[in-house]
């Protein structure tokens, strides 16, 4: 994205530190410039997300000309500073400060979580007194138990207060805060009631000392004896590592890095996880896990069976198939090598056409869109980060608090931050959102697709968009800027309608501003690029030729013809009409609450040979002829991108636990049999492949991918790791011209806005098939909800907590919340956690309305929404 | 500059009128008896002048803020942008909570409107249009006759919109405090009135640049401003007679302790401490030697015996290692346990720290605890050298300057009588016998 014009680099000036000159950024943070040049300041408190607070001492620093220390994360660089950092005085700061906060410290290291990975010990090491000089009594506090996945033991504390900031700041969310007073001051939460938010998970991070720690991991194992896997999850945007022994995962962080010689969970990450992500993740330690793969015997009974015979019943199925009659379907979480080889699969070895993962999408114009929308997506993560984009403006993805929480993240700092001046233009919008934003508008779902083709007129004409001037100004004040779509709403019920306008709009708006759509499937991005779309080949669109060329030569296999390219709604419904004689289900965990059970019931019914690979079994592949176990998240070698097109690197801690296998090995041996002509012992040879279908300027290498250290190693073994060159800049980006020739305009209800209509979304949190699996999450699954606009809610009699159910819908009951950002007519709620079902037209459910029900009878009426728990049904 | 005895005898008291030698009276000065003084003349004097003038008057006359620091006030208003781009806010610091000191509270009793006359000015050379008074809760009394005379200067059309048709705005508002040490604290202070938790703010950047509200503020104690309209009023070489050098004016001292006639002293600047305790405050209660004082409220070191004749203003005592603070003055005869005193006041310091950082957090608690001991005839040797090093660990590495406060009962009683706190040791216990009833 060379032509967007990045903004002025800060100034280098030289400071001396030590007597040594060193060039520092003008302006920026002295602590965080020191940091960054290498030279390391002890700091408690400082946290380069987080304001400044001051309030550890531990980072003074000597200034020449000044009597007195100075803390260095409130001074900024400039030319006349002259500092020490290892001085007499500065040796001596630290010292005392240490022992200030080491005096009232319980000694109960041996059992304290933090064990092996606390800064306190790491710095009572370096910069402590070796001894102590108090023997008093050490000050006591009572130990709370306010968060069922947080534990706090306050006697450990140092109030940094890095946790209360993080709540306000990043998860804005203002729950924690300090209580009492002087050296009877700790930390709480407000109200003794849980942290509750999906990002609460990060305090324990941040926090520097035992203080904060997670309630799953308690006493579970030290960190020293963990193994640490660089990964990432179906939950997260980013990398992740799984910690991980014997096989079991013990806890999920975000990436450790290289601390001083060790590879330690970084207290000043960025890197913010959700909880969905962290705790979430823990579903493998469920113990219904599939362990050996299982066929259907005679009496129609799924049984174990060894893989040879497995793998010997699907290839006798597939075997002499004739062309087309096969259909695989890819789940969302399937990583870019099994997008790869299964594209091999279909395309040049059962030669159908019939492979796709668009299933999160209820219609065939909505995915087809969602592949167009893909197809034209150039926006940047890192742009964003660095003030490129003056401006972003988000259409339709309201739900991405919910759908995926670390993409709404980034977008939220971002404006928080004002790093870029955010406009929304939805049905439905978080307010933990809005309240960052610049610009809101707010309209009805049919109709935004409208709006963005009057903003796509106005553009470039000086004529004013009505009562979209505050949108317009946006549009056109900034030259620089993203766009954003979120596909996901309702099935992708607006998609047809919308991707063609954005796309109008990004015509319009010209080379500065650049497109990204967003979507809750986890590798989007990944499968797009890899060939796990109908339309696709890992060299490009299935409609160009050389694309087709290119990819013959890297399979070296049969022609690949163009063809037709059904999208995987018409995927399943040709399943369900009798179509194929084998379905092929690859991690189809969407498939399990798509709300249109039937269809997949039909289809399922309706093929001869149904074959799925899964972690654990569901209500549909335990009605599979031959069900496959497949490896979790840190047992396998492969990669991933993220929604902005980043490789991500899955390393394999462990080998798949029981007989399960990593997934491209079951593909690779499937195709193997049916006689490929190219066989991969590894995922880095299908990798280097993938690279070059790709193009990448440079060959691809799967371990590029790791971000500072090997993907998988012990904490305690000091690591000199040479391994690695430069991460590559590649990234899937595929900025090609769309076809926006698919069919059927697809909208979202044809009713007048007078009638209720349902706007749902997929949660990644809550009761989908590995999320429900995570015991940890018991405590905390979300009540089903719906939300109202304040008029309606009036209307209707409703108020904020009451219970409701949807007739015409799911017959579950759920809690009323109301939400001023969201348009009159509109009710919102999480198709999964409603457990939504119809068999008819998904988008809107026409004729839908709501009325008072009982609550749940185990569900008490809670008064904290916090504390509320799921109803049992 | 005439400033000796006889001009000290002869000076009649400005700020707090009539209460040299006595506590409190009873009269509280109405607007119409203030008017007749010649009360909101300065202002008035002011608007015609001019905002620049003001200032430069003020910065001329050198007024030291008599918060504690010392801090010339023309200087801190100087530094307030020349620009109405935000709203100025001018805080007045009424939280008296010093342990030792009560000089501000006889001016919010009784000239209540010499204070708001001062605000006023204040306001106006800052370009400001809203005053907060921040009253400490445990002065109610003050705070109802502060309350009282806002009224009625809005009601005489003395404060509010286009103060004598100059075109000048300004608001005060009354804030209490909730009974926290820490906000007399500017920048805690602030965060008070902000409605936040009471504590200090880091600086750079100053409450000049961004105050109340991320906003330019002036906070300012209340003697600093009481003495502004006076200035006007009798100008600049009437204040600038009284005084020693580089300390014009006078202030109010107020005397407490063992000392037979204890109360406010409002005298010119530069007073021995010898002639403030033997002359003014009648001598040593009981014909007992002096022991100790505390110069400017609890939180400076004490001067003893031989320090006794330095003058107390902002410059001398800070030679010999102390300050004049907040001019409380504790006297202490030589019945008192200089490891009690430290004690009790530790106590304080130890309940009032506000616990944001570190070096007062923790060392005021180590320190409370090794006193309780060394008074209670636990102490063990080493105690000392600990408590020195504990007190070195503190100054000037604290956010505030309440961290250093805390040391001040220690830092020149440490090295001066350390016999007493070795007997203390020692003896297990406490040399002294005390009867405590006597200093309540």
């Amino acid at each position: 994205m060379n032509s967007l014009k990045p903004p002025k680099a800060p100034e280098l000036v030289a400071v001396t530190v030590n007597g040594e000159q060193l060039m520092l950024p003008k302006g920026e943070n002295l602590l965080q410039a020191l940091l960054d040049a290498g030279h390391y300041v002890p700091h408690y408190c400082y946290h380069p997300a987080l304001t400044v607070d001051g309030n550890c001492r531990l980072c003074l620093v000597e200034i020449e000309g000044r009597p007195r220390p100075e803390i260095s994360c409130n001074m900024v660089v400039n030319e006349e500073l002259s500092i020490k950092t290892n001085s007499e005085m500065v040796e001596s700061c630290r010292t005392g400060m240490m022992e200030f906060l080491l005096a009232n410290h319980p000694l109960d290291c041996p059992v304290c979580d933090r064990g092996g990975e606390c800064m306190l010990q790491r710095y009572s090491v370096e910069y402590g007194w070796g001894s102590a000089r108090t023997s008093d009594q050490r000050r006591r506090f009572e130990k709370p138990q306010f968060d069922p996945l947080i534990d706090i033991e306050r006697n450990r504390c140092i109030m940094c207060t890095r946790c209360v900031r993080f709540c306000d700041e990043i998860a804005d969310d203002h729950v924690m805060g300090v209580f009492g007073h002087g050296s009877r001051n700790y930390i709480g939460t407000y109200g003794d009631g849980p942290v509750g938010n999906i990002f609460s998970g990060n305090v324990i991070d941040i926090c520097p000392v035992g203080c904060l720690t997670s309630k799953p991991f308690r006493f579970k194992a030290r960190v020293w004896e963990l193994r640490q896997t660089l990964t990432t999850t179906r939950t997260c945007n980013g990398s992740v590592t799984a910690w991980t022994r014997g096989g079991e995962l013990y806890r999920v962080t975000p990436p450790v890095k290289k601390r001083r010689g060790y590879y330690t969970i970084d207290e000043d990450t960025k890197d913010f996880i959700s909880n969905e992500a962290r705790f979430g993740s823990m579903y493998t330690r469920n113990n219904e896990r599939l362990l050996s793969p299982m066929m259907r015997n005679a009496q129609g009974k799924q049984e174990a069976v060894a893989w040879s015979r497995a793998i010997d019943a699907i290839t006798s199925r597939l075997q002499d198939l004739e062309p087309g009659r096969s259909c695989i379907l890819v789940g969302e979480r399937s990583t870019n090598e099994e997008g790869f080889l299964l594209g091999r699969l279909a395309r040049s070895i059962l030669r159908t056409p019939n492979i796709d993962w668009r299933m999160r999408f209820t219609s065939e114009p909505a995915a087809q869109a969602a592949g167009q929308a893909l197809r034209a997506s150039n926006g940047d993560f890192d742009l964003l980060e660095k003030k490129v984009y003056q401006a972003t403006l988000m259409i339709n993805a309201g739900d991405l608090y919910h759908s995926a929480p670390d993409i709404a993240l980034k977008f939220k700092e971002a404006a928080r931050r004002q790093h870029t001046s955010l406009g929304l233009l939805d049905s439905r919008m978080e307010p933990w959102f809005a309240e960052h934003a610049s610009t809101l508008c707010l309209e009805q779902p049919e109709d935004i697709a409208g709006v963005v083709e009057r903003l796509a007129n106005s553009i470039g004409r000086d004529n004013p968009a009505g009562d979209y001037i505050s949108i317009q100004a946006l549009l056109k004040d900034n030259k620089q800027g993203l766009v954003v779509l979120g596909l996901d709403q309702s099935g992708g019920a607006l998609n047809a309608a919308l991707v063609p306008a954005v796309l109008k709009l990004m015509a319009a708006l010209g080379d500065g501003w650049h497109f990204m759509p967003v979507t809750g499937a986890r590798n989007a991005k990944g499968l797009f690029a890899s060939g796990a779309q109908s339309d696709r080949l890992p060299t490009g669109a299935l409609t160009e030729e050389n694309a087709r060329h290119e990819i013959m030569k890297i399979w070296d296999g049969a022609t690949i013809h163009n063809s037709e390219k059904p999208a995987a709604p018409s995927l399943l419904r040709k399943a369900a009409d009798g179509e194929f004689k084998v379905l092929f289900l690859h991690r189809t965990d969407e498939l399990t609450t798509h709300p249109n059970r039937a269809l997949i019931q039909q289809a399922i019914d309706k093929s001869e040979f149904v074959v799925a690979t899964d972690i654990f079994p569901s209500w549909i592949n335990r009605q599979v002829d031959i069900l496959l176990p497949s490896a979790v998240f840190y047992e396998t070698n492969s990669s991933m991108a993220d929604i902005d097109g980043k490789l991500q690197r899955m390393s394999q801690g462990c080998r798949p636990a029981g007989e399960s296998q990593e997934d491209w090995r079951i593909i690779e041996s499937i195709s193997s049999r049916l006689g490929s002509n190219k066989h991969y012992r590894n995922a880095h040879e299908i990798f280097a492949d993938l690279g070059k279908a790709w193009g990448a300027p440079a060959p691809l290498r799967l371990d590029d991918l790791l971000l500072d250290g090997p993907g998988d190693q012990s904490p305690t073994r000091k690591v000199t790791w040479s391994g690695q060159r430069k991460r590559p800049d590649f990234k899937l980006q595929c900025n090609e011209i769309p076809d926006l020739s698919f069919e059927g305009a697809g909208s979202f209800v044809g009713n007048s806005s007078d009638t209720p209509r349902l706007l749902w979304v997929r949660h990644c949190q809550g009761e989908d098939h590995l999320g429900s699996r995570s015991s940890i999450f018991d405590e905390l699954r979300p009540t089903p909800r719906v939300e109202l606009n304040p008029n309606d809610a009036e209307r209707g009699g409703l108020g904020e907590g009451d219970w409701v159910k949807l007739v015409g819908g799911s017959d579950r009951s759920s809690q009323v919340k109301i939400n001023p950002y969201i348009a009159s007519g509109i009710i919102y709620g999480s198709g999964n956690v409603l457990g939504l079902q119809n068999d008819g037209d998904i988008p809107g459910l026409p004729g839908i309305r709501i009325e008072k029900a009982n609550p749940p009878e185990e569900a008490s009426p809670p008064t904290d929404q916090r504390h509320d728990k799921v109803p049992a049904n | 500059m005439a400033n000796t005895k006889q001009d000290r005898r002869n000076y009649r008291p400005i700020l707090c009128e009539g209460v040299t030698g006595t506590l409190m009276n009873d009269h509280t000065e109405k607007l119409a008896d203030y008017r007749s003084r010649g009360g909101y003349d300065a202002i008035r004097k002011c608007l015609d002048m001019g905002e620049d003038k003001v200032l430069e008057l003020v910065k001329e006359a050198n007024v030291r803020g008599r918060g504690g620091a010392g801090f010339p006030a023309g200087t801190k208003w100087g530094f307030i942008p020349r620009n109405r781009d935000k709203p100025h806010y001018i805080c007045v610091n009424a939280d008296e909570s010093e342990p030792g000191t009560f000089s501000n509270r006889p001016i919010l009793e009784q000239r209540p409107h010499l204070l708001l006359e001062g605000c006023l000015i204040a306001a106006y050379a800052t370009l400001a249009e809203h005053v907060y008074i921040y009253i400490r809760k445990e002065y109610y009394e003050a705070t109802e006759m502060i309350k009282g005379a806002i009224d009625e200067a809005y009601q005489a059309g003395l404060l509010g919109k286009n103060i004598f048709g100059s075109g000048f705005n300004c608001d005060m508002y009354v804030h209490n405090g909730a009974g926290a040490y820490i906000c007399g604290e500017e920048t805690a202070l602030i965060e008070s009135i902000e409605g936040k938790r009471g504590y200090p703010r880091i600086r750079p950047p100053f409450p000049a640049i961004q105050g109340l509200y991320q906003c330019p503020t002036v906070v300012n104690n209340v003697e600093t401003l009481a003495i502004m309209p006076e200035i006007f009023r009798r100008g600049l070489d009437w204040y600038n007679a009284m005084g020693s050098k580089g300390n014009p004016g006078m202030t109010v001292y107020s005397i407490s302790g063992h000392v037979r006639k204890p109360g406010n002293y409002e005298l010119p600047l530069g007073v021995t401490m010898r002639e403030l305790i033997y002359d003014y405050a009648g001598g040593i209660r009981d014909n007992n030697n002096f022991k100790a004082v505390y110069p400017g409220g609890s939180s400076v070191p004490l001067l003893f015996e031989e320090d006794l004749d330095v003058p107390m203003d902002f410059d001398e005592p800070k030679k010999i290692g102390t300050y004049l603070g907040s001019t409380g003055i504790i006297v202490m005869d030589d019945t008192t346990c200089l490891v009690w005193q430290a004690l009790n006041l530790m106590h304080f310091y130890w309940e009032e720290s506000c616990g944001q950082c570190t070096p007062c957090r923790e060392g005021t608690h180590w320190m409370h605890k090794i006193l309780t001991r060394l008074e209670n005839g636990e102490g063990r040797q080493g105690d000392i050298e600990l408590l020195e090093s504990i007190t070195g660990n503190i100054v000037g590495r604290s956010i505030c300057a309440l961290g250093e406060f805390s040391t001040g009962s220690l830092s020149r009683t440490l090295p001066r009588f350390r016999e007493e706190f070795q007997a203390h040791i020692d003896r297990c216990g406490c040399p002294f016998e005390k009867d405590y009833t006597k200093f309540n």
